[in-house]
């Protein structure tokens, strides 16, 4: 597994975590009506210690002879970021268009709910160029050997 | 110059002219007769010139004729894929300046069409950085050749 696959794995498992997490905050704020303090606290914990496993995980080679990357790992990578701009360019017209429907063109939302829609807009994102690169690599292998 | 290098240029000029004129509307706007929206319509009218871009700058035609090279080709990559990384930096930024701005408490508000603003001033800014990008690669390229 390369430099790129193990950056993009690591995004994935991130960006899942994060959106669960979203997931559960909106549960808690909306169906149960209460703030479970210390389940958010492990949540955001755990959230920081697979940033910093990310970092750690991407600084650390494996081997010293270890290769950055290849034209074909920056072909990949370019692709996987026209997939990314493209679905952003989508989400981001969907979330308006929603936005317009619910609260209607004159109507107001909260701060923190533009901020989590930015940042929800940005994981997805990350979402998509994770999967993109591991689609292209075949999800496993260092060549994408099956 | 190059196609690239001159529709760099264009971009440039047309962005920057769209905001002058656009403040320059508002504000003599404002001094005459009060605020209101009729001078943010100089901001799509200017930008639409950005729609002329393959008109004014045809590809040239005839199998002899050469579009771009490999290095054209990587230094619009580059600098595509940095306008992106820009483009989340400022997106995520912008999101937690409005969080600042606006106030922190849970009754501060925006009105919805925000977001598609914030998309569009996103989206330009990323044109810009692509540009400017794209130019200094180009400037720098041509001192290291001479």
């Amino acid at each position: 597994m390369n430099k790129t696959q193990k950056s993009a794995w690591c995004g994935l498992v991130v960006t899942l975590t994060f959106l669960l997490l979203c997931l559960f905050l909106f549960i808690e704020l909306t169906i149960l009506k209460k703030m479970f303090f210390f389940m958010n606290l492990l949540g955001a914990t755990l959230l920081f210690g697979l940033l910093v496993a990310w970092v750690i995980f991407i600084c650390k080679k494996q081997s010293p002879t270890e290769v950055e990357t290849d034209e074909r790992d920056k072909l990949i990578q370019t692709r996987a970021i026209v997939a990314s701009f493209i679905s952003v360019g989508i989400l981001i017209a969907l979330t308006c268009l929603i936005l317009r429907f619910i609260v209607g063109i004159s109507g107001t939302i909260a701060v923190w709910e533009l901020t989590l829609i930015n940042f929800l807009i940005f994981e997805v994102a990350l979402l998509v160029y994770s999967v993109a690169i591991l689609v292209q690599y075949g999800w496993r292998g260092k060549d994408g050997e099956k | 110059m190059n196609r690239y290098q001159k529709l760099a240029w264009f971009n440039l000029i047309v962005i920057t002219a769209t905001i002058i004129i656009t403040t320059t509307a508002i504000a003599i706007e404002i001094h005459i007769r009060g605020y209101s929206t009729i001078g943010w319509w100089c901001f799509p009218a200017i930008l639409a010139l950005l729609k002329f871009k393959p008109f004014m700058f045809k590809k040239p035609q005839g199998q002899d004729k050469v579009i771009c090279d490999e290095r054209d080709t990587l230094i619009v990559k580059r600098a595509s894929s940095f306008a992106y990384t820009t483009f989340w930096w400022v997106f995520i930024v912008s999101s937690f300046a409005v969080h600042i701005f606006m106030g922190m408490g849970p009754k501060s508000s925006v009105p919805t069409i925000t977001l598609p603003l914030m998309a569009v001033g996103g989206a330009l800014f990323m044109v810009i950085v692509c540009s400017v990008a794209i130019l200094v690669q180009y400037g720098r390229r041509d001192k290291n050749h001479e």
